[in-house]
């Protein structure tokens, strides 16, 4: 979809065009989705974030005067929509872990059986958002731009007006610091495959 | 840069996929010697794995917004609005569980002040917007204060609100009776000279916010 499209699509769906919307919606609900995904580590979550994500902006549309992409604005929606779930996720265990009254526990929805595999990815996801909320601004940033929305160094050196070697050096220092805080919660393991892995190989070298 | 920087940047570009040949020879060849190096690489090897997903929204999403669609316009023709004060009992309890979850410099809210919109044809609290804050059926869940700007990008306060900004909204409604709008950056920076006070605790947030300032 060129930009101009876009824009004729918002402008039709701010004026009530429903089917405008639905092809809004279908041009980035993967992106969203995913971003949420990444961001939540759950897929129920990740869904009911991109509905509220999408909701919100048919409600805003009108706002929308087309300054940046429209791809743009939905991260800023999705993100913080991801996050409003992420707050209202931390109150339930919060209830949950202060009440004293038996049967006054707040049940976690049933999702039915979770694989492990499953737990794990979510586990994660978790510890890596966490760290990277964690890190200074600029480092969040780039490494948002990166890792979460894939945007290649050409699209972050825009963005940031920065030079694409600037990008690099920037974005190996946020790496770094984050490799920095997980290591140092050690909360969960990352490299077991990784690091069996990269020796295997250093190790195949050596023979 | 230093030798540690260096290697640093080798491995961030060859997860990106971005090592030319010459980096990749020079990379292997430190790897071996120097362990500090091959942990980072397997780390962020396993964050940057963590973080290629690309998974295929499911039906119901695209399903589920445009039902909300349906049902938004459908609301917006047919219940009339009515503001008025939340039941004292309802806004204590919000308020007691709103406490526990404010950060610590955020205000609480004020239990006597506390504004929801009900559904003047039925009495039941409904949401003006997808993610209201309060106001939903049996949840009064009270919002924190404006205080509370974890991930807002700026915060600009009014006495009257800007007719363009009023129109984007509302999308936030606080125990203490402010009314928050999400606006666009430049919309809130064209009203700077308006704004009562303006803040900017979180540069990096997501959303802008316009704060109609209640009477109190």
């Amino acid at each position: 979809m060129t930009v101009e499209e876009e824009l004729r699509d918002v402008r039709a769906a701010a004026s009530g065009d429903s089917a405008a919307f639905e092809r809004i919606v279908r041009e980035h609900q993967k992106n969203v989705y995913n971003l949420a995904f990444k961001l939540t580590g759950s897929e129920q979550d990740a869904l009911d974030a991109s509905q509220d994500t999408f909701l919100k902006a048919y409600q805003n549309l009108r706002a929308f005067r087309g300054e940046s992409r429209l791809s743009v604005w939905l991260y800023r929606l999705t993100y913080n929509a991801s996050m409003d779930i992420i707050k209202k996720s931390r109150r339930g265990k919060l209830i949950s872990l202060s009440s004293d009254e038996e049967g006054a526990v707040p049940e976690m929805p049933d999702d039915g059986p979770t694989p492990d595999e499953q737990v794990e990815r979510r586990e994660r996801l978790e510890a890596v958002r966490e760290a990277v909320l964690a890190l200074d601004e600029d480092k969040r940033r780039i490494l948002l731009m990166r890792e979460y929305r894939q945007m290649s160094y050409a699209d972050i050196a825009a963005a940031l007006d920065l030079e694409e070697g600037t990008v690099k050096s920037r974005l190996a220092r946020a790496r770094a610091a984050l490799a920095e805080i997980l290591k140092k919660r050690g909360t969960i393991s990352f490299d077991t495959q990784s690091k069996r892995q990269i020796d295997d190989k250093e190790a195949r070298r050596h023979d | 840069m230093t030798d540690h920087e260096h290697f640093e940047e080798l491995i961030s570009l060859r997860l990106d996929g971005a090592l030319d040949e010459e980096g990749e020879a020079e990379l292997r060849a430190h790897l071996e010697t120097c362990r500090e190096c091959r942990e980072l690489l397997a780390l962020l090897t396993g964050v940057h794995d963590a973080l290629s997903i690309e998974k295929d929204p499911p039906e119901a999403l695209l399903r589920g917004v445009m039902e909300g669609v349906e049902r938004a316009e459908k609301t917006s023709k047919t219940v009339k609005m009515r503001w008025t004060g939340i039941a004292a009992g309802a806004l204590a309890a919000a308020a007691a569980l709103a406490v526990a979850f404010l950060p610590h410099n955020a205000k609480t809210p004020d239990s006597d002040s506390g504004i929801a919109a009900y559904s003047s044809d039925t009495g039941t609290p409904v949401s003006l917007f997808p993610d209201t804050k309060i106001g939903l059926p049996g949840e009064p869940a009270v919002c924190g204060s404006v205080d509370d700007l974890t991930g807002i990008r700026a915060a600009a306060y009014f006495r009257e609100l800007p007719a363009d900004i009023a129109q984007t909204g509302p999308d936030y409604i606080f125990a203490n009776g402010d009314v928050g709008y999400d606006v666009p950056e430049e919309l809130l920076e064209a009203h700077r000279n308006e704004a009562v006070r303006i803040d900017t605790p979180d540069p990096a947030g997501a959303v802008c916010l316009a704060v109609l300032l209640s009477d109190q």
